[in-house]
């Protein structure tokens, strides 16, 4: 199986080629899907947040690495359906509030979600306090995250935690909120579970807050 | 009263016909647009360097024309002379001359690229500009060429896709100040639509704040003063901007 360290290194080159025939040859080979998630494409996915977070990486690095780990999860996604552990995997919801259409951070934030084994359900951009709970409901999700590129649109993120209040949800999900402009201090202030400037440690941040334990 | 005036080249045109209009002395100096690219914190540095000039030369108050852009503004204080900032989120709310307005638009039309005479003007980037800017320090400039040799041909749609900085337009709006060449900039804006194929819509600002700003005529709820010793912050409400009183 010494093989499998090379579906690690393709996620962390982003070489969505070799990425899916690797995952390809040791699902005919039988090796255990949770196996390739958890010990190889987890990991070097974290790697790849962490070097973006240092500037190592570029964002189009970054998205090879998200398409390589895509690849790979198309063909064991089927494969989970069904043994149970699918329904214990926590769902995200993404999403850019409302009035606003920067995006770009906000996908990078989805691809390391997924990569951290998260399932991702993004609502796009210009995405209102009403979908954001709808989406929760739909989804049974555990985890909100809401991006803000704009100042003006910020105050979407205040009012999206109190609908969820409004709705009696508030304590149910765990609500994180970035983007360029967002602080830590206006996190706090709006009743946010946490912030992070960067999508990485976002991720770290969501996984402690759930309660997730990083290997 | 002599006034120090550091501002967005992206009012330059607005601004030139204020000065002309009145009575005080303004000394003005305008910086590049781009470095809205950097960082906050190189942002700040590029202002604060001409902000600390200026404060040794016993002007009555230093004018920024800034908005919150950027998050430039947060953690500025002012030493000897005191700053006077408009209270807006940034060009596109002070051109319209006002932040509600600019709001109601906003949420009214989402994906709207907003453009003035600055903005048609001040397009490209200087070279020393580009090096530092974020678009850099991410790989979001890299040419089509660049990304085929390093990702393949048969990414580039994939990457492509992620990194299209248009995608979510659908309006472009020229906001027209009252500029005798309001027209011309605003026609180039129109094509620029045109070429996309987005609707476009011409909508009518003025240059009262700015006016305001260089006539000393500063309400609480137009302009940020900040006192000598008083620092700015983000704060939670609207306006997402305050300014701590300076202890005595
Ligand atoms: C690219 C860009 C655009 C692109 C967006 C393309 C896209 N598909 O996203 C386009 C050209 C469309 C655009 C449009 C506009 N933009 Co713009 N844009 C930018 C720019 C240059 C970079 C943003 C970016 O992608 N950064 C790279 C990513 C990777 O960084 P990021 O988003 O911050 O995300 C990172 C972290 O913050 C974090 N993160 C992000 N979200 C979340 C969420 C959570 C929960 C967590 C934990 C972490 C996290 O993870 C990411 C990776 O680490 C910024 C400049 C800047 N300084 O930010 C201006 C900027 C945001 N834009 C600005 C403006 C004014 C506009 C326009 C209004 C301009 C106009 N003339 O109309 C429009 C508005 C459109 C709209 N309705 O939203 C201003 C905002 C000023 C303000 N008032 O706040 C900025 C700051 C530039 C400036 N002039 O000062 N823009």
């Amino acid at each position: 199986m010494d093989y499998l360290e090379n579906l690690h290194d393709a996620v962390l080159n982003g070489d969505p080629a070799t990425a899916i025939s690797i995952t390809e040859k040791s699902l005919e080979e039988k090796i255990d899907p949770h196996v390739l998630i958890n010990d190889y494409m987890i990991r070097a996915m974290d790697e790849v947040g962490a070097r973006f977070e240092r500037f190592e990486y570029f964002i189009p690095q970054l998205l090879m690495s998200a398409k390589a780990m895509k690849g790979a999860m198309a063909l064991i996604r089927p494969l989970l359906v069904g043994d149970g552990v699918e329904d214990t995997i926590i769902c995200a919801i993404t999403g850019t509030v409302k009035g606003d259409v920067h995006d770009i951070g906000k996908n990078l934030l989805g691809a390391l979600l997924e990569g951290g084994g998260f399932r991702v359900v993004d609502l796009g951009t210009n995405v209102s306090p009403e979908q954001f709970i709808e989406a929760v409901e739909t989804h049974k999700a555990k985890l909100v995250c809401m991006s803000a590129l704009l100042t003006t649109t910020m105050p979407g993120m205040k009012t999206t935690i109190g609908a969820f209040k409004d709705a009696g949800i508030r304590d149910e999900v765990i609500m994180l909120v970035g983007g360029a402009p967002v602080t830590h201090h206006f996190a706090k202030n709006i009743g946010a579970d946490g912030y992070k400037d960067n999508a990485s440690a976002g991720v770290v941040l969501a996984k402690e807050l759930l309660g997730i334990e990083k290997k | 009263m002599n006034f120090k005036l550091i501002s967005c080249e992206v009012f330059k045109h607005e601004f030139f016909h204020c000065i002309n209009k009145t009575n005080n002395n303004i000394d003005a100096e305008f910086i590049a647009k781009g470095i809205h690219d950097l960082n906050s914190k190189g942002m700040q540095n590029r202002i604060v360097k001409c902000i600390q000039k200026a404060d040794q030369k016993k002007f009555d108050a230093i004018l920024l024309g800034y908005g919150l852009c950027n998050s430039w503004i947060y953690g500025l204080s002012a030493r000897k002379t005191p700053l006077v900032i408009p209270r807006n989120h940034d060009c596109i709310g002070i051109l319209l001359g006002s932040k509600q307005k600019y709001l109601d638009y906003y949420f009214e039309n989402t994906g709207t690229y907003f453009q003035s005479i600055g903005w048609v003007k001040n397009t490209e980037n200087e070279p020393s500009i580009k090096k530092r800017s974020l678009q850099k320090l991410y790989g979001m400039d890299m040419s089509q060429d660049e990304l085929i040799a390093q990702y393949g041909e048969e990414n580039l749609g994939y990457l492509n896709g992620a990194l299209d900085q248009t995608k979510h337009y659908s309006n472009m709006a020229f906001i027209d100040t009252g500029m005798d060449s309001d027209y011309h900039f605003q026609n180039h804006a129109k094509s620029k639509a045109e070429k996309n194929k987005w609707t476009f819509d011409v909508l009518k600002g003025n240059t009262n704040l700015l006016q305001n700003l260089v006539n000393g005529n500063w309400s609480d709820s137009e302009f940020i003063f900040v006192n000598p010793g008083a620092v700015v912050q983000q704060s939670i409400d609207e306006d997402l901007v305050t300014v701590t009183t300076p202890k005595s």
